[in-house]
């Protein structure tokens, strides 16, 4: 049966489009993002860039925790470091439609592993096959919660954005190449893991959500022994992308409170500064 | 310090966890994040998942078995997916239920959704239809919430992105400021001299009230260099003179706050005005040019008061009633609250930044609570029917709070 006789669904997509099918769902889902910093034409002031955002860049470029307390309230000492861009452009003088459209861009992070995931889960080369891909990721990105940011310094869905390509990176060893060598499949858990870890350095409330990914790691590889090794390596590359994301925030917040992730759970760090002889 | 763990959006009850998926479709805002956020997508999976399982015990019925292995490894990916999904939600609404901290969830559920339509055993045109339909009834939710214009209380077109006329010396040479308002106005403190001293007191406990790690306030407050140590707080609008500088008032009420930490006005008294254009973008309707010029902040000169110089605290006379409504209802009371009890001009106040309460008790006799999101406080009964345990807070109906997004009462 020709191509053209098949009905429009069943029809087989030209194979260069399916090879950049990405980038072309990339650059279609970044204009339609995009284009809401431009239409608002303006930057929005949240609350919470009245109260913390800035802040939090400017401590990001220099922690002030010898000069201040609580100059943002209890805000003031969660991990600064997504905020710096917002805090530069604001101190450099940009206008409030290239600050959101920079950040806007930095947010686009999500929409590539997101289409990752998507054809793993669609999989197919027909126009049928194509249609559902692109329907499930504006489905996916068609939240308030997640539209709300991209022209505003809400940072969640770029903090997010880390697990998501934790999430992408371990589904395509897990299911989507079964029969790949044990070399590349450590690869892919290894970087899953990194981004894991520093997504949760990015935001703590990425924690209770990257509790899933050993679960991942587990269906990566043929025998147990190996997806064993797979969650292992896993586990120590979140630890890595923790300590690296979070490390030195964590250890300010030691040095100068005696609890790294002050204020939180203080009594629980009790035992180790006195075993550690914290003085403050 | 537990207690920095905001309950705000977590579920009260087993029924209201089962439900969640049902509320965060409602057209309402706190229900899963501040915003009105309606999401059909959650229910759109429960009913594609009830309609898989009812057409596959169908065909089981029927005694079709023509799918075979080969559709259970077309259906894995969307079984994994759907899984971190299942999995990620409970932990959610297990520990924040917060919204803005689920992004994940909320970006797979689309291709969870589409991926199980995908499964449906119909024609290709009917799945296309059922994706696009999900999608429209979904997009049409997001549109009508207004997402775009959610959470800006003002805007940024051009630089500065916050104006404030900052005095020079302000600029030139460092000081102590603290402030008194729930919104710190951190944004400006990279424009005053960079070796400035900021701490938010709606923030910080008062020293010896007991609050968590309330001696760091002390500390702060005793290395400020007298002479440099300043208030600086948003103009309160129609509370200036001509000058606009703060009305007698507006002193007194101010001083009543700064007393916990033996701070004060400098005598004589001396603020400043600082314009804010950027202040005056904040708020709800249009300011005249004229009231635009009389926005902006206050910066006045505070001294620190001897130990024996400061007016001494009163002595708590309703910490009973306190003690009896935390016992009650700990989710909403826990035990001490935010530290040290409030004195009012009739009665005192205890206030919950853990679940967003406060509980009043008047020197008339009424106790009342008032959670955050409510309009107006409830009267819980009065302070011997409390102690004696004849009125007791229902924890299960809070004002503002409890129930699904429709039953709510502001």
């Amino acid at each position: 049966m020709s191509r053209g006789s098949l009905p429009v669904l069943e029809r087989p997509l030209p194979p260069q489009l399916l090879r950049w099918e990405g980038a072309v769902v990339f650059a279609l889902i970044s204009a339609c993002l995009l284009s809401i910093p431009l239409s608002i034409g303006a930057m929005g002031v949240s609350w919470d860039a009245l109260n913390h955002h800035i802040y939090l860049g400017w401590t990001a470029q220099q922690h002030r925790f010898d000069l201040d307390h609580l100059g943002a309230g209890y805000q003031s000492f969660q991990s600064p470091y997504l905020y710096w861009p917002f805090y530069r452009m604001a101190v450099g003088g940009w206008s409030g439609v290239s600050t959101g459209i920079v950040l806007a861009s930095l947010q686009l992070a999500v929409v590539w592993p997101l289409w990752m995931i998507t054809r793993l889960c669609l999989p197919g080369t027909t126009v049928f096959d194509m249609s559902l891909r692109v329907l499930a990721i504006a489905l996916g990105l068609m939240s308030s919660v997640v539209l709300s940011a991209f022209g505003s310094s809400m940072n969640d869905v770029l903090a997010a954005a880390p697990l998501v390509w934790a999430v992408a990176l371990a589904m395509k060893p897990a299911i989507g190449r079964p029969s790949w060598p044990t070399r590349i499949v450590m690869r892919y858990v290894a970087l899953s893991g990194l981004c894991a870890g520093l997504s949760v350095a990015f935001k703590l409330s990425n924690g209770p959500l990257a509790i899933l990914m050993p679960g991942l790691w587990l269906l990566c590889g043929r025998e147990w022994t190996g997806r064993l090794v797979a969650t292992l390596l896993g586990s120590l590359a979140t630890l890595l992308g923790f300590l690296l994301g979070y490390g030195y925030w964590g250890w300010l917040l030691w040095r100068y409170f005696g609890n790294p992730v002050y204020p939180f759970h203080h009594d629980l760090f009790t035992p180790l500064r006195l075993w550690l002889g914290w003085a403050g | 310090m537990g207690g920095l763990t905001i309950v705000r959006f977590e579920p009260d009850s087993f029924l209201e966890t089962l439900l969640r998926p049902l509320a965060m479709a409602a057209p309402h805002a706190n229900v899963y994040v501040e915003l009105m956020a309606p999401d059909f997508r959650f229910i759109f999976v429960i009913g594609l998942l009830i309609l898989l399982a009812a057409l596959f015990l169908l065909r089981a019925r029927r005694g079709a078995h023509a799918d075979g292995p080969g559709a259970m490894s077309r259906a894995w990916p969307v079984v994994v997916l759907f899984l971190v999904l299942a999995v990620t939600f409970v932990a959610w609404l297990e520990t924040t239920a917060n919204g803005r901290y689920f992004v994940l969830g909320l970006l797979i559920v689309g291709p969870v959704c589409v991926g199980l339509t995908k499964l449906l055993p119909v024609t290709k045109q009917l799945r296309l239809t059922l994706a696009v339909l999900m999608l429209a009834i979904q997009g049409f939710a997001v549109h009508q919430s207004d997402p775009f214009r959610a959470w800006p209380l003002t805007s940024w077109t051009e630089a500065p992105y916050f104006h404030l006329e900052v005095p020079p010396q302000s600029r030139t040479e460092p000081a102590t400021y603290v402030t008194l308002s729930a919104i710190s106005y951190s944004l400006v403190a990279p424009l005053f001299h960079h070796q400035s001293r900021w701490m938010s007191l709606h923030n910080a406990p008062a020293p010896r009230s007991g609050g968590f790690d309330a001696a760091r306030t002390e500390t702060f407050l005793s290395k400020a260099q007298p002479g440099r140590l300043m208030l600086f707080a948003p103009v309160v609008p129609g509370m200036q003179t001509s000058d606009n500088l703060p009305v007698a008032e507006v002193y007194t009420a101010v001083e009543q706050q700064l007393a916990p930490y033996r701070l004060r006005f400098s005598e004589p008294r001396s603020c400043q005005f600082l314009p804010s254009r950027g202040l005056a973008g904040i708020g709800l309707g249009q300011k005249t040019e004229q009231e635009r010029g009389r926005t902006g902040f206050w910066m006045c000169h505070l001294t620190r008061m001897t130990s024996d110089a400061a007016p001494a605290s009163r002595a708590i006379r309703h910490g009973s009633v306190f003690r009896a409504l935390e016992a009650q209802c700990p989710r909403f009371f826990p035990a001490g609250g935010d530290g040290a009890v409030v004195a009012l001009a009739t009665g005192e106040m205890r206030s919950y930044l853990q679940s967003e309460m406060k509980a009043y008790v008047y020197d008339s006799g009424e106790v009342y609570y008032k959670y955050y999101r409510a309009l107006n406080p409830v009267l819980i009964g009065k302070v011997e029917d409390l102690l004696t345990g004849k009125s007791r807070v229902d924890c299960g109906t809070i004002r503002g709070r409890s129930g699904m997004p429709w039953e709510r009462e502001i």
